[in-house]
């Protein structure tokens, strides 16, 4: 099957229409960058992903989920996220999350609206399950 | 979400007059795009076909009982799936539900690769980080 994609083309919206798109969505993210509550996530990501006691609850629930499938296993996963969502550092990043998740919904609601249907929605690459 | 119960969440947030600008041109640009504007003119062309809309309708209807159905544990009979597989063909065979859908696929290439540029220089997936929390589609 060809890679050809007719919105990589740019005799397709035309060049300059293109660039200008481009254009606004870089403007956009470079603006989204400089805001606190973004700085406020990387700032706290960096330190979350250095905190030991972070990486090794991380691991072991991740060696527990690759394992098998099970009551038991469920258990055992359970309460280490329990663990991990009791650690400052975690609890402090997941706040810093959630405010980011709230201006990017608040931002792609504007985007949205404009376009008259949802931008997140149809720019990830997942369907609804259906099959229709 | 996992982490989204951890905290507050989903407040709308009073954006910088300055992103609000920037978010609205985007979507402008977004909504002046060939894609978008096929898009738009299929889904309507949809909503003006009753018989479109009522064959969607029905369509869903089955989809989400017998998935909350089989969520419960039920096992599904044959007749319930041939109807499924059936209306599923109607629906993907109908000249103005696949005009749409086969418009929204585009809008979604376009949307997709709009998002990339956002990601790219944010260093995070825009659109995930937008729809944590929400249930998914």
């Amino acid at each position: 099957m060809s890679n050809f994609r007719l919105t990589s083309d740019p005799s397709f919206l035309g060049g300059d229409a293109m660039e200008k798109m481009n254009a606004s969505a870089n403007q956009l993210a470079k603006l989204l960058h400089q805001t606190a509550e973004f700085q406020e996530l990387l700032r706290l990501a960096r330190l979350v992903e250095q905190d030991p006691d972070v990486i090794r609850l991380i691991l072991q629930i991740r060696q527990l989920e690759g394992a098998y499938s099970g009551k038991e296993q469920d258990d055992s996963v359970q309460k280490l996220h329990t663990q991990l969502e009791a650690l400052p550092a975690y609890q402090a990043y997941v706040r810093a999350e959630n405010s980011a998740c709230d201006l990017f919904q608040s931002v792609n609601q504007i985007i949205s609206s404009e376009v008259g249907l949802d931008f997140a929605v149809n720019a990830r690459r997942k369907g609804c399950g259906c099959g229709s | 979400m996992r982490l989204r119960q951890l905290g507050m969440k989903g407040e709308k947030m009073i954006v910088s007059n300055e992103i609000q600008h920037a978010a609205q041109k985007l979507g402008q640009d977004l909504h002046n795009t060939p894609e978008v504007n096929a898009y738009l003119k299929a889904a309507q062309a949809v909503q003006e076909n009753a018989e479109a809309v009522a064959l969607e309708d029905k369509f869903l209807a089955l989809y989400q009982q017998l998935v909350v159905r089989e969520r419960s544990g039920q096992v599904l009979d044959q007749n319930e799936l041939a109807e499924y597989y059936q209306l599923r063909e109607q629906v993907r065979s109908h000249p103005l539900l696949a005009a749409r859908d086969e418009q929204l696929q585009l809008v979604k290439l376009l949307f997709s690769d709009v998002g990339q540029v956002l990601t790219t220089i944010l260093g995070v997936d825009f659109s995930a980080l937008a729809l944590l929390g929400e249930n998914p589609g």
